[in-house]
């Protein structure tokens, strides 16, 4: 195992899987609040269409494509931010279709082949280079660091936009803010898990601490512990049992999420008996 | 319950004076062929023309009555910069709202809304404490990081609210009544110059009608003007006057003579 840690790729995928599970659940938080289930999927269009902008420029898609999605979140802010509560869900379905119309037709009309763009939706974490780890790491930094100098002011946000406006608190910026940061994470999240497993990385350790119904704070905190969690376990079996890491890292974020609905339903179960 | 709020909370928060806009005489709230709605519709009220003005020491209660969907709560909204006017002119404390420095009132304004939020952001666990917390953040910039003077605010109005044994309870696990003693807590946080409520009590047992009834008469005597979006008879008792709504317009009238005219009557 010790042997296996000095190999670079995997001192790099637990540095990443590390950052990104402290840093995310408190992205699928933010999703769950604020009803962001369709940014997920308007964020791999757009990134799509930014891994298809950099094979034409010649430049890194990964960065094309965490620059477009980031893009993304102040496009969706601008076309839903109105401060009585707009919601995300129709400014992101224009934005899916818009975003595939246009990388189909650069398909057609460069020599970029379609399959190269779509490479960047089967992500690996053992294939992240330095420079991919150094985003990884710096992103999860910045959400960290966002999310505690701001965390009274975000929680308002979540719990009521409309009032925390009507109290004359600038809850659009905060709300844009976090739309970009939860935009940027899930473009990063796809190159680390994969598009269709992105949720293993955001959602379900939010979906464990949530389920544990305790308050916003700990709530935060439980979440980053659970991703860290889940995310290093997932990782060690798949190395182990010889496993796919992303989906081994689903299975056990799946895990947990049962075991703390049957671990509430159980102390329910007590209390009621008491 | 509310009328048992300790003195000392009630000594300890400084409701009994009059903010300074209202004390030197600008109207709380002022129009000119006002029309309002939503953005690319039809004004659903139009013409409103009004002139309340704030009258100390004691403050004054307007209310907002009408049939549903007749504009009251749409002019409150108006009133928080929700929605801008779509014609003429509004101002609230003196305060064209269509100016930037609108922002700045809004900071002296408490909006206390009719229900808890809904979908999945109502599902957000905040504690009492947290969420009273939230009142303050218009004075203290993006960070919302609270001074002494911002704790102290929110102590004393968890205690003038008669929450000090829910204040670490999450607001999911509150009953509609204590609810709206949290949202009223939270407004008294933010030390405004009006409170704006929206059909206050609406979804509250006799019990809770009467607690809140209570509370908002305590506000209203500590000086701070009151507006009101109603159809409870017992609150449109509070008011000084009202801004009726009907016919695609809006009216001032006495309050006392409106009860008189509608009496037996549903409004």
């Amino acid at each position: 195992m010790m042997e296996l840690l000095q190999i670079p790729a995997f001192s790099r995928a637990i540095v990443a899987l590390f950052a990104c599970g402290a840093a995310f659940p408190l992205l699928g938080i933010y999703i769950l609040s604020l009803d962001l289930i369709p940014v997920r999927f308007g964020v791999m269009h757009l990134s799509l269409l930014g891994a298809t902008v950099g094979l034409i420029v010649g430049v890194d898609p990964m960065f094309f494509a965490v620059l477009f999605s980031i893009a993304a979140g102040f496009v969706v802010s601008g076309l839903s931010s109105r401060a009585s509560g707009g919601t995300s869900g129709g400014a992101m379905a224009l934005l899916m279709t818009a975003s595939l119309g246009i990388v189909f037709i650069l398909f057609y009309k460069t020599n970029i082949h379609a399959i190269e763009a779509f490479n960047l939706f089967w992500g690996n974490v053992l294939a992240l280079d330095r420079t991919e780890v150094y985003l990884v790491a710096i992103v999860s930094a910045l959400i960290l660091a966002g999310t505690i100098r701001f965390l009274r002011p975000i929680a308002a946000v979540l719990f009521d936009r409309e009032t925390a406006f009507a109290f004359g608190f600038p809850s659009t910026v905060v709300y844009t803010g976090i739309l970009v940061m939860v935009c940027a994470g899930i473009g990063l999240g796809i190159r680390i898990t994969g598009a269709l497993m992105v949720d293993a990385v955001t959602l379900l350790p939010a979906l464990a601490a949530q389920s544990l119904k305790k308050n916003f704070r700990p709530t935060m905190a439980l979440a980053s512990i659970f991703g860290v969690c889940i995310n290093l376990t997932g990782f060690a079996l798949a190395i182990v049992f010889d496993l796919p890491t992303s989906p081994a890292i689903i299975v056990v974020g799946s895990a947990v999420v049962l075991g703390c609905k049957l671990a509430v339903r159980l102390r329910k179960g007590v209390e009621r008996g008491l | 319950m509310v009328t048992g709020a300790p003195d000392k909370a009630k000594d300890n928060m400084d409701y009994g004076t009059t903010d300074e806009a209202t004390r030197d005489g600008p109207p709380v709230l002022s129009a000119k062929e006002l029309s309002i709605g939503y953005r690319r519709a039809e004004p659903v009220v139009r013409g409103i023309c009004v002139d309340f003005p704030a009258s100390p020491p004691r403050a004054k209660v307007l209310g907002f009555v009408g049939p549903n969907g007749a504009g009251k709560t749409t002019l409150l909204k108006t009133c928080l910069g929700l929605l801008p006017p779509l014609g003429g002119e509004l101002r609230l404390l003196g305060v064209d709202t269509r100016k930037a420095s609108f922002a700045e009132t809004r900071k002296r304004l408490a909006y206390i809304p009719q229900n808890r939020p809904e979908g999945s952001s109502g599902q957000l666990r905040i504690s009492v404490r947290e969420a009273v917390s939230f009142g303050r953040l218009g004075r203290c910039g993006m960070t919302g990081r609270f001074g002494r003077a911002d704790r102290e605010a929110v102590e004393a109005a968890i205690a003038y609210c008669g929450l000090e044994d829910l204040a670490g309870r999450a607001v999911q696990d509150l009953s509609g009544g204590q609810f709206q003693r949290v949202s009223i807590a939270r407004a008294m946080a933010a030390e405004p110059a009006l409170y704006l409520f929206d059909e206050p009590g609406s979804y509250l047992d006799q019990e809770g009608q009467a607690a809140m009834r209570s509370l908002m008469l305590s506000l209203a005597e500590s000086g701070i003007p009151l507006i009101i979006v109603t159809h409870d008879r017992t609150l449109i008792a509070l008011c000084d006057s009202l801004l009726l709504f009907e016919k695609g317009t809006a009216r001032l009238l006495d309050a006392g003579a409106f009860l008189a005219d509608t009496k037996g009557q549903d409004i």
